[in-house]
Protein backbone atom coordinates (compact mmCIF):
# COMPACT_ATOMS: atom_id res chain seq x y z
CA UNK A 1 0.00 0.00 0.00
CA UNK A 2 2.84 2.34 0.84
CA UNK A 3 4.43 1.56 -2.53
CA UNK A 4 1.15 2.28 -4.36
CA UNK A 5 0.69 5.56 -2.47
CA UNK A 6 4.27 6.68 -3.15
CA UNK A 7 4.08 5.87 -6.87
CA UNK A 8 0.44 6.68 -7.63
CA UNK A 9 1.32 9.23 -10.37
CA UNK A 10 3.51 6.69 -12.19
CA UNK A 11 0.85 4.01 -11.82
CA UNK A 12 -1.87 6.36 -13.13
CA UNK A 13 0.30 7.22 -16.17
CA UNK A 14 0.99 3.52 -16.83
CA UNK A 15 -2.75 2.71 -16.61
CA UNK A 16 -3.65 5.62 -18.93
CA UNK A 17 -1.00 4.58 -21.48
CA UNK A 18 -2.16 0.94 -21.37
CA UNK A 19 -5.80 2.02 -21.76
CA UNK A 20 -4.96 4.38 -24.66
CA UNK A 21 -2.82 1.76 -26.40
CA UNK A 22 -5.52 -0.87 -25.86
CA UNK A 23 -8.19 1.37 -27.38
CA UNK A 24 -5.96 1.98 -30.42
CA UNK A 25 -5.42 -1.77 -30.89
CA UNK A 26 -9.14 -2.49 -30.55
CA UNK A 27 -10.32 0.27 -32.89
CA UNK A 28 -7.48 0.39 -35.45
CA UNK A 29 -9.41 -1.58 -38.12
CA UNK A 30 -12.76 0.11 -37.52
CA UNK A 31 -14.26 2.18 -40.33
CA UNK A 32 -17.10 3.25 -38.04
CA UNK A 33 -17.36 3.94 -34.33
CA UNK A 34 -20.21 3.40 -31.92
CA UNK A 35 -18.92 4.32 -28.44
CA UNK A 36 -21.47 5.84 -26.07
CA UNK A 37 -19.18 8.71 -24.97
CA UNK A 38 -18.50 9.68 -28.59
CA UNK A 39 -22.22 9.73 -29.41
CA UNK A 40 -22.95 11.80 -26.30
CA UNK A 41 -20.17 14.28 -27.12
CA UNK A 42 -21.28 14.70 -30.75
CA UNK A 43 -24.86 15.21 -29.57
CA UNK A 44 -23.88 17.63 -26.79
CA UNK A 45 -21.57 19.79 -28.92
CA UNK A 46 -23.81 19.66 -32.03
CA UNK A 47 -26.07 22.61 -31.07
CA UNK A 48 -23.05 24.66 -29.85
CA UNK A 49 -21.21 23.98 -33.10
CA UNK A 50 -24.34 24.95 -35.04
CA UNK A 51 -24.49 28.24 -33.13
CA UNK A 52 -20.76 28.94 -33.54
CA UNK A 53 -20.96 28.22 -37.28
CA UNK A 54 -23.93 30.56 -37.57
CA UNK A 55 -22.04 33.32 -35.71
CA UNK A 56 -18.91 32.82 -37.84
CA UNK A 57 -20.89 32.84 -41.08
CA UNK A 58 -22.77 35.96 -40.01
CA UNK A 59 -19.53 37.66 -38.97
CA UNK A 60 -18.01 36.75 -42.34
CA UNK A 61 -20.97 38.21 -44.19
CA UNK A 62 -20.81 41.36 -42.04
CA UNK A 63 -17.09 41.67 -42.74
CA UNK A 64 -17.72 41.41 -46.49
CA UNK A 65 -20.46 44.02 -46.17
CA UNK A 66 -18.29 46.44 -44.18
CA UNK A 67 -15.26 46.21 -46.49
CA UNK A 68 -17.55 46.65 -49.49
CA UNK A 69 -19.03 49.80 -47.97
CA UNK A 70 -15.58 51.23 -47.20
CA UNK A 71 -14.44 50.69 -50.79
CA UNK A 72 -17.30 52.71 -52.17
CA UNK A 73 -17.27 55.38 -49.42
CA UNK A 74 -15.57 58.12 -51.45
CA UNK A 75 -17.73 57.69 -54.52
CA UNK A 76 -21.06 57.26 -52.78
CA UNK A 77 -20.69 59.31 -49.61
CA UNK A 78 -24.15 60.87 -49.88
CA UNK A 79 -25.90 57.58 -50.54
CA UNK A 80 -23.86 55.49 -48.11
CA UNK A 81 -26.62 54.86 -45.64
CA UNK A 82 -29.02 53.85 -48.38
CA UNK A 83 -26.37 51.73 -50.04
CA UNK A 84 -25.59 49.83 -46.80
CA UNK A 85 -29.27 49.12 -46.34
CA UNK A 86 -29.63 47.94 -49.93
CA UNK A 87 -26.38 46.00 -49.67
CA UNK A 88 -27.57 44.08 -46.61
CA UNK A 89 -30.85 43.30 -48.33
CA UNK A 90 -29.02 42.20 -51.47
CA UNK A 91 -26.65 39.94 -49.52
CA UNK A 92 -29.65 38.41 -47.81
CA UNK A 93 -31.54 37.90 -51.08
CA UNK A 94 -28.46 36.55 -52.84
CA UNK A 95 -27.95 34.12 -49.98
CA UNK A 96 -31.54 32.93 -50.30
CA UNK A 97 -31.17 32.64 -54.08
CA UNK A 98 -27.95 30.63 -53.77
CA UNK A 99 -29.54 28.39 -51.16
CA UNK A 100 -32.51 27.84 -53.48
CA UNK A 101 -30.15 26.93 -56.32
CA UNK A 102 -28.28 24.45 -54.13
CA UNK A 103 -31.49 22.86 -52.82
CA UNK A 104 -32.91 22.65 -56.36
CA UNK A 105 -29.77 20.87 -57.50
CA UNK A 106 -30.09 18.47 -54.55
CA UNK A 107 -33.71 17.75 -55.57
CA UNK A 108 -32.69 17.17 -59.20
CA UNK A 109 -29.90 14.84 -58.04
CA UNK A 110 -32.23 12.80 -55.80
CA UNK A 111 -33.77 10.57 -58.55
CA UNK A 112 -30.25 9.42 -59.55
CA UNK A 113 -29.93 7.61 -56.21
CA UNK A 114 -32.33 4.69 -55.93
CA UNK A 115 -32.23 4.52 -52.12
CA UNK A 116 -34.07 6.83 -49.73
CA UNK A 117 -32.03 9.94 -48.93
CA UNK A 118 -32.23 12.72 -46.36
CA UNK A 119 -30.86 16.25 -46.81
CA UNK A 120 -28.50 17.60 -44.11
CA UNK A 121 -26.64 20.82 -43.34
CA UNK A 122 -22.93 21.02 -42.51
CA UNK A 123 -22.64 22.49 -38.99
CA UNK A 124 -19.00 21.82 -38.05
CA UNK A 125 -15.65 20.86 -39.50
CA UNK A 126 -12.73 18.69 -38.40
CA UNK A 127 -10.97 19.80 -35.20
CA UNK A 128 -7.46 19.39 -36.69
CA UNK A 129 -6.01 20.10 -40.14
CA UNK A 130 -4.51 16.67 -40.80
CA UNK A 131 -7.83 14.85 -41.08
CA UNK A 132 -10.86 15.74 -43.11
CA UNK A 133 -14.38 15.38 -41.73
CA UNK A 134 -17.40 17.45 -40.86
CA UNK A 135 -20.46 17.34 -38.63
CA UNK A 136 -24.01 17.36 -40.07
CA UNK A 137 -27.25 18.30 -38.33
CA UNK A 138 -28.91 14.90 -38.82
CA UNK A 139 -28.56 11.80 -36.65
CA UNK A 140 -30.11 8.43 -35.97
CA UNK A 141 -33.46 10.05 -35.13
CA UNK A 142 -33.59 11.21 -38.79
CA UNK A 143 -32.67 7.77 -40.13
CA UNK A 144 -28.96 8.54 -40.55
CA UNK A 145 -26.90 5.49 -39.63
CA UNK A 146 -23.17 4.92 -39.34
CA UNK A 147 -21.62 3.70 -42.56
CA UNK A 148 -24.22 5.51 -44.70
CA UNK A 149 -23.00 7.15 -47.92
CA UNK A 150 -22.98 10.96 -48.03
CA UNK A 151 -23.38 12.60 -51.45
CA UNK A 152 -23.57 15.97 -53.16
CA UNK A 153 -24.87 16.77 -56.65
CA UNK A 154 -21.24 16.98 -57.85
CA UNK A 155 -20.40 13.49 -56.53
CA UNK A 156 -19.28 11.45 -53.56
CA UNK A 157 -18.61 13.29 -50.26
CA UNK A 158 -17.83 10.48 -47.77
CA UNK A 159 -19.54 8.20 -45.26
CA UNK A 160 -21.08 8.60 -41.81
CA UNK A 161 -18.36 7.69 -39.32
CA UNK A 162 -20.11 8.43 -36.04
CA UNK A 163 -23.88 8.87 -35.67
CA UNK A 164 -25.41 10.59 -32.66
CA UNK A 165 -29.15 11.03 -32.19
CA UNK A 166 -29.32 14.57 -33.59
CA UNK A 167 -25.92 14.98 -35.30
CA UNK A 168 -23.37 12.84 -37.08
CA UNK A 169 -19.73 13.02 -38.13
CA UNK A 170 -18.91 12.41 -41.81
CA UNK A 171 -15.48 11.13 -42.88
CA UNK A 172 -14.65 12.77 -46.23
CA UNK A 173 -13.08 10.87 -49.15
CA UNK A 174 -10.10 13.26 -48.85
CA UNK A 175 -9.29 11.97 -45.32
CA UNK A 176 -6.23 9.73 -45.31
CA UNK A 177 -8.23 7.00 -43.53
CA UNK A 178 -10.84 6.87 -46.30
CA UNK A 179 -10.95 4.30 -49.12
CA UNK A 180 -13.53 4.04 -51.94
CA UNK A 181 -13.68 1.22 -54.50
CA UNK A 182 -13.61 2.97 -57.89
CA UNK A 183 -13.36 2.51 -61.67
CA UNK A 184 -12.04 4.82 -64.36
CA UNK A 185 -15.12 5.57 -66.49
CA UNK A 186 -13.32 5.51 -69.89
CA UNK A 187 -11.31 2.28 -69.48
CA UNK A 188 -13.19 0.57 -66.58
CA UNK A 189 -9.82 0.13 -64.80
CA UNK A 190 -10.39 -0.76 -61.12
CA UNK A 191 -8.63 0.85 -58.16
CA UNK A 192 -9.04 2.32 -54.69
CA UNK A 193 -9.44 6.08 -54.16
CA UNK A 194 -7.68 7.15 -50.96
CA UNK A 195 -7.47 10.55 -49.23
CA UNK A 196 -4.14 12.38 -49.07
CA UNK A 197 -2.89 14.26 -46.02
CA UNK A 198 -2.20 17.44 -48.02
CA UNK A 199 -5.73 17.43 -49.50
CA UNK A 200 -7.11 15.82 -52.66
CA UNK A 201 -7.20 12.11 -53.43
CA UNK A 202 -5.08 9.41 -55.00
CA UNK A 203 -6.05 6.35 -57.08
CA UNK A 204 -4.01 3.29 -56.13
CA UNK A 205 -3.84 -0.41 -57.01
CA UNK A 206 -4.43 0.27 -60.74
CA UNK A 207 -2.57 -2.24 -62.95
CA UNK A 208 0.36 -0.78 -64.86
CA UNK A 209 -1.05 -2.19 -68.10
CA UNK A 210 -4.24 -0.09 -67.77
CA UNK A 211 -4.41 3.13 -69.77
CA UNK A 212 -4.89 6.27 -67.65
CA UNK A 213 -4.97 9.85 -68.93
CA UNK A 214 -5.25 13.23 -67.19
CA UNK A 215 -8.89 14.30 -67.24
CA UNK A 216 -10.29 10.76 -66.96
CA UNK A 217 -13.36 10.65 -64.73
CA UNK A 218 -13.15 8.29 -61.74
CA UNK A 219 -16.51 6.92 -60.55
CA UNK A 220 -17.73 4.58 -57.80
CA UNK A 221 -17.75 0.88 -58.67
CA UNK A 222 -20.60 0.09 -56.28
CA UNK A 223 -18.94 -3.10 -55.03
CA UNK A 224 -17.90 -1.75 -51.62
CA UNK A 225 -21.49 -1.89 -50.39
CA UNK A 226 -21.43 1.74 -49.24
CA UNK A 227 -21.67 3.98 -52.31
CA UNK A 228 -24.16 3.52 -55.15
CA UNK A 229 -22.55 2.61 -58.50
CA UNK A 230 -21.57 5.24 -61.08
CA UNK A 231 -21.29 8.38 -58.93
CA UNK A 232 -18.44 10.79 -59.83
CA UNK A 233 -15.49 10.88 -57.40
CA UNK A 234 -13.01 13.07 -59.26
CA UNK A 235 -10.84 13.59 -62.34
CA UNK A 236 -7.30 12.30 -62.76
CA UNK A 237 -4.82 15.21 -62.70
CA UNK A 238 -1.41 13.47 -62.94
CA UNK A 239 -0.19 9.89 -63.25
CA UNK A 240 2.83 8.43 -61.44
CA UNK A 241 4.43 5.29 -62.95
CA UNK A 242 7.91 5.90 -61.52
CA UNK A 243 7.83 3.40 -58.66
CA UNK A 244 8.53 -0.31 -59.11
CA UNK A 245 5.79 -2.93 -58.82
CA UNK A 246 2.66 -4.05 -60.59
CA UNK A 247 0.62 -0.90 -60.01
CA UNK A 248 0.56 2.73 -61.07
CA UNK A 249 -0.69 5.69 -59.02
CA UNK A 250 -2.78 8.66 -60.11
CA UNK A 251 -3.61 11.93 -58.35
CA UNK A 252 -7.34 12.65 -58.39
CA UNK A 253 -8.98 16.07 -58.10
CA UNK A 254 -12.36 15.53 -56.35
CA UNK A 255 -15.44 16.77 -58.22
CA UNK A 256 -16.85 18.08 -54.93
CA UNK A 257 -15.42 21.33 -53.51
CA UNK A 258 -15.49 20.42 -49.79
CA UNK A 259 -14.51 23.92 -48.64
CA UNK A 260 -17.78 25.46 -49.83
CA UNK A 261 -20.11 22.52 -49.20
CA UNK A 262 -23.12 23.53 -47.06
CA UNK A 263 -25.77 20.87 -47.76
CA UNK A 264 -25.45 17.15 -48.47
CA UNK A 265 -27.63 14.09 -49.03
CA UNK A 266 -27.29 11.05 -46.76
CA UNK A 267 -28.39 7.66 -48.09
CA UNK A 268 -30.84 6.08 -45.62
CA UNK A 269 -29.96 2.42 -45.73
CA UNK A 270 -27.60 0.02 -44.03
CA UNK A 271 -24.57 -1.21 -46.00
CA UNK A 272 -25.38 -4.42 -47.90
CA UNK A 273 -22.44 -6.16 -46.23
CA UNK A 274 -19.95 -5.39 -43.42
CA UNK A 275 -17.66 -2.43 -44.04
CA UNK A 276 -14.21 -3.41 -45.38
CA UNK A 277 -11.21 -3.33 -43.04
CA UNK A 278 -8.44 -0.84 -43.78
CA UNK A 279 -5.96 -2.07 -46.37
CA UNK A 280 -2.28 -1.89 -45.37
CA UNK A 281 -0.14 0.62 -47.25
CA UNK A 282 1.72 -1.17 -50.10
CA UNK B 1 -7.27 21.99 -7.57
CA UNK B 2 -10.80 20.82 -8.34
CA UNK B 3 -11.80 24.30 -9.52
CA UNK B 4 -8.64 24.52 -11.63
CA UNK B 5 -9.75 21.37 -13.44
CA UNK B 6 -13.24 22.83 -13.91
CA UNK B 7 -11.73 25.91 -15.59
CA UNK B 8 -9.59 23.67 -17.82
CA UNK B 9 -12.61 21.53 -18.69
CA UNK B 10 -14.69 24.58 -19.60
CA UNK B 11 -11.84 25.93 -21.73
CA UNK B 12 -11.56 22.51 -23.40
CA UNK B 13 -15.22 22.66 -24.51
CA UNK B 14 -14.71 26.17 -25.92
CA UNK B 15 -11.45 25.07 -27.60
CA UNK B 16 -13.13 22.05 -29.19
CA UNK B 17 -15.99 24.15 -30.56
CA UNK B 18 -13.55 26.80 -31.86
CA UNK B 19 -11.32 24.18 -33.48
CA UNK B 20 -14.20 22.38 -35.18
CA UNK B 21 -16.07 25.49 -36.40
CA UNK B 22 -14.28 28.86 -36.58
CA UNK B 23 -10.72 27.63 -37.22
CA UNK B 24 -11.92 24.76 -39.42
CA UNK B 25 -13.65 27.29 -41.69
CA UNK B 26 -10.37 29.21 -41.96
CA UNK B 27 -8.44 26.02 -42.84
CA UNK B 28 -8.40 26.69 -46.62
CA UNK B 29 -6.64 30.03 -45.83
CA UNK B 30 -4.36 28.99 -42.96
CA UNK B 31 -3.59 25.33 -43.80
CA UNK B 32 -3.38 24.41 -40.10
CA UNK B 33 -5.65 24.49 -37.05
CA UNK B 34 -4.07 25.40 -33.68
CA UNK B 35 -4.54 22.58 -31.18
CA UNK B 36 -5.58 24.42 -28.01
CA UNK B 37 -6.27 21.10 -26.25
CA UNK B 38 -2.50 20.56 -26.28
CA UNK B 39 -1.98 23.83 -24.38
CA UNK B 40 -4.43 22.56 -21.75
CA UNK B 41 -2.45 19.31 -21.41
CA UNK B 42 0.73 21.37 -20.80
CA UNK B 43 -1.12 23.47 -18.19
CA UNK B 44 -2.31 20.23 -16.55
CA UNK B 45 1.25 18.85 -16.51
CA UNK B 46 2.54 22.04 -14.87
CA UNK B 47 -0.28 22.68 -12.35
CA UNK B 48 -1.78 19.24 -11.71
CA UNK B 49 0.95 16.66 -11.23
CA UNK B 50 -1.46 14.13 -9.75
CA UNK B 51 -3.71 11.23 -10.67
CA UNK B 52 -6.44 13.76 -11.47
CA UNK B 53 -4.07 15.47 -13.90
CA UNK B 54 -3.37 12.18 -15.71
CA UNK B 55 -7.09 11.36 -15.91
CA UNK B 56 -7.87 14.88 -17.19
CA UNK B 57 -5.14 14.67 -19.88
CA UNK B 58 -6.46 11.25 -20.96
CA UNK B 59 -10.03 12.59 -21.05
CA UNK B 60 -8.99 15.59 -23.19
CA UNK B 61 -7.38 13.18 -25.67
CA UNK B 62 -10.44 10.94 -25.65
CA UNK B 63 -12.63 13.97 -26.34
CA UNK B 64 -10.38 15.00 -29.24
CA UNK B 65 -10.58 11.43 -30.59
CA UNK B 66 -14.32 11.99 -31.09
CA UNK B 67 -13.75 14.90 -33.45
CA UNK B 68 -10.45 13.96 -35.13
CA UNK B 69 -9.45 10.91 -37.16
CA UNK B 70 -10.90 7.41 -36.85
CA UNK B 71 -8.78 5.55 -34.31
CA UNK B 72 -10.27 5.71 -30.80
CA UNK B 73 -7.58 6.17 -28.14
CA UNK B 74 -4.94 7.66 -30.46
CA UNK B 75 -4.98 11.17 -28.95
CA UNK B 76 -5.79 9.85 -25.45
CA UNK B 77 -2.55 7.84 -25.65
CA UNK B 78 -0.59 10.74 -27.19
CA UNK B 79 -1.83 13.28 -24.62
CA UNK B 80 -0.81 10.92 -21.78
CA UNK B 81 2.69 10.70 -23.29
CA UNK B 82 2.82 14.51 -23.70
CA UNK B 83 1.63 14.97 -20.10
CA UNK B 84 4.34 12.60 -18.82
CA UNK B 85 7.13 14.29 -20.79
CA UNK B 86 6.09 17.79 -19.69
CA UNK B 87 5.89 16.65 -16.02
CA UNK B 88 9.48 15.38 -16.32
CA UNK B 89 10.66 18.53 -18.15
CA UNK B 90 8.82 20.70 -15.61
CA UNK B 91 10.84 19.14 -12.80
CA UNK B 92 14.09 20.19 -14.49
CA UNK B 93 13.12 23.58 -16.00
CA UNK B 94 10.71 26.14 -14.61
CA UNK B 95 7.61 26.47 -16.85
CA UNK B 96 5.36 29.38 -15.94
CA UNK B 97 4.20 31.76 -18.67
CA UNK B 98 5.61 33.67 -21.62
CA UNK B 99 8.56 32.13 -23.43
CA UNK B 100 8.86 29.03 -21.23
CA UNK B 101 5.19 28.13 -21.86
CA UNK B 102 5.56 28.75 -25.63
CA UNK B 103 8.64 26.49 -25.75
CA UNK B 104 6.91 23.79 -23.67
CA UNK B 105 3.84 23.85 -25.95
CA UNK B 106 6.03 23.68 -29.07
CA UNK B 107 7.82 20.66 -27.56
CA UNK B 108 4.47 19.13 -26.62
CA UNK B 109 3.18 19.68 -30.18
CA UNK B 110 6.21 17.95 -31.69
CA UNK B 111 5.87 15.00 -29.29
CA UNK B 112 2.14 14.79 -30.04
CA UNK B 113 2.84 14.75 -33.81
CA UNK B 114 5.58 12.14 -33.41
CA UNK B 115 3.46 9.85 -31.20
CA UNK B 116 0.30 10.06 -33.35
CA UNK B 117 2.29 9.53 -36.58
CA UNK B 118 4.15 6.54 -35.08
CA UNK B 119 1.02 4.97 -33.56
CA UNK B 120 -0.89 5.45 -36.85
CA UNK B 121 1.99 3.90 -38.80
CA UNK B 122 2.26 0.91 -36.45
CA UNK B 123 -1.50 0.42 -36.03
CA UNK B 124 -2.74 0.66 -39.60
CA UNK B 125 0.05 2.01 -41.82
CA UNK B 126 -1.28 5.62 -41.49
CA UNK B 127 -0.31 8.56 -43.74
CA UNK B 128 3.30 9.00 -44.94
CA UNK B 129 5.38 9.68 -41.79
CA UNK B 130 7.25 12.65 -43.35
CA UNK B 131 4.05 14.45 -44.34
CA UNK B 132 2.46 13.84 -40.92
CA UNK B 133 5.54 15.09 -39.02
CA UNK B 134 5.92 18.19 -41.22
CA UNK B 135 2.26 19.07 -40.76
CA UNK B 136 2.48 18.33 -37.02
CA UNK B 137 5.55 20.56 -36.59
CA UNK B 138 3.85 23.54 -38.28
CA UNK B 139 0.72 22.97 -36.20
CA UNK B 140 2.87 22.79 -33.03
CA UNK B 141 4.54 26.12 -33.82
CA UNK B 142 1.22 27.89 -34.50
CA UNK B 143 -0.28 26.41 -31.31
CA UNK B 144 2.78 27.46 -29.27
CA UNK B 145 2.57 31.07 -30.47
CA UNK B 146 -1.13 31.19 -29.50
CA UNK B 147 -0.68 29.45 -26.11
CA UNK B 148 -0.36 32.54 -23.80
CA UNK B 149 -3.96 33.68 -24.50
CA UNK B 150 -5.23 30.17 -23.70
CA UNK B 151 -3.38 30.28 -20.35
CA UNK B 152 -4.87 33.73 -19.74
CA UNK B 153 -8.39 32.36 -20.34
CA UNK B 154 -7.84 29.49 -17.86
CA UNK B 155 -6.41 31.92 -15.25
CA UNK B 156 -9.33 34.30 -15.82
CA UNK B 157 -11.80 31.47 -15.22
CA UNK B 158 -9.85 30.45 -12.10
CA UNK B 159 -10.13 34.02 -10.78
CA UNK B 160 -13.82 34.01 -11.69
CA UNK B 161 -14.25 30.84 -9.63
CA UNK B 162 -12.22 32.38 -6.83
CA UNK B 163 -9.30 29.95 -6.77
CA UNK B 164 -5.75 30.17 -8.09
CA UNK B 165 -4.54 27.15 -10.12
CA UNK B 166 -3.27 24.40 -7.84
Amino acid sequence: LEFLRANRLLIAIAVALTLGGGLVLISRDDQVRNDRFGRLLVDALGPIQEGATLVTTTAGRLWVGITGAFRSRDQLRVLRAELRKQGRALVHLREIELENQRLRRLLEFRPRVRDEVVAARVIGRDALGASRSFVIDRGTSDGVERGAAVLAPEGVVGHVFLAGRRAARVLLITDHNSGVDAVVQRTRARGIVEGRIGGGCGLKFVKRTESLEPGDLVITSGVDGIFPKGLPIGRISTIDKRGPGLFQYAFVEPTVDFDVLEEVLVVQRRPRRPLPKRKPRP
Amino acid sequence: VRLGLVAIGATAVVAMVLQSTVFAQLLPLTGVIPNFMLVLVVILAVHHQSVRGVVAAFALGYGLDTFVGTTLGMHAFAFTVVYTVIVVVGRVFRIDRGVSLVVAVALAGCIHALVTATVADLAYGGPPMGDALRHGAVEALVTAVLSPPVLAVVEWQDRLLGVEPG
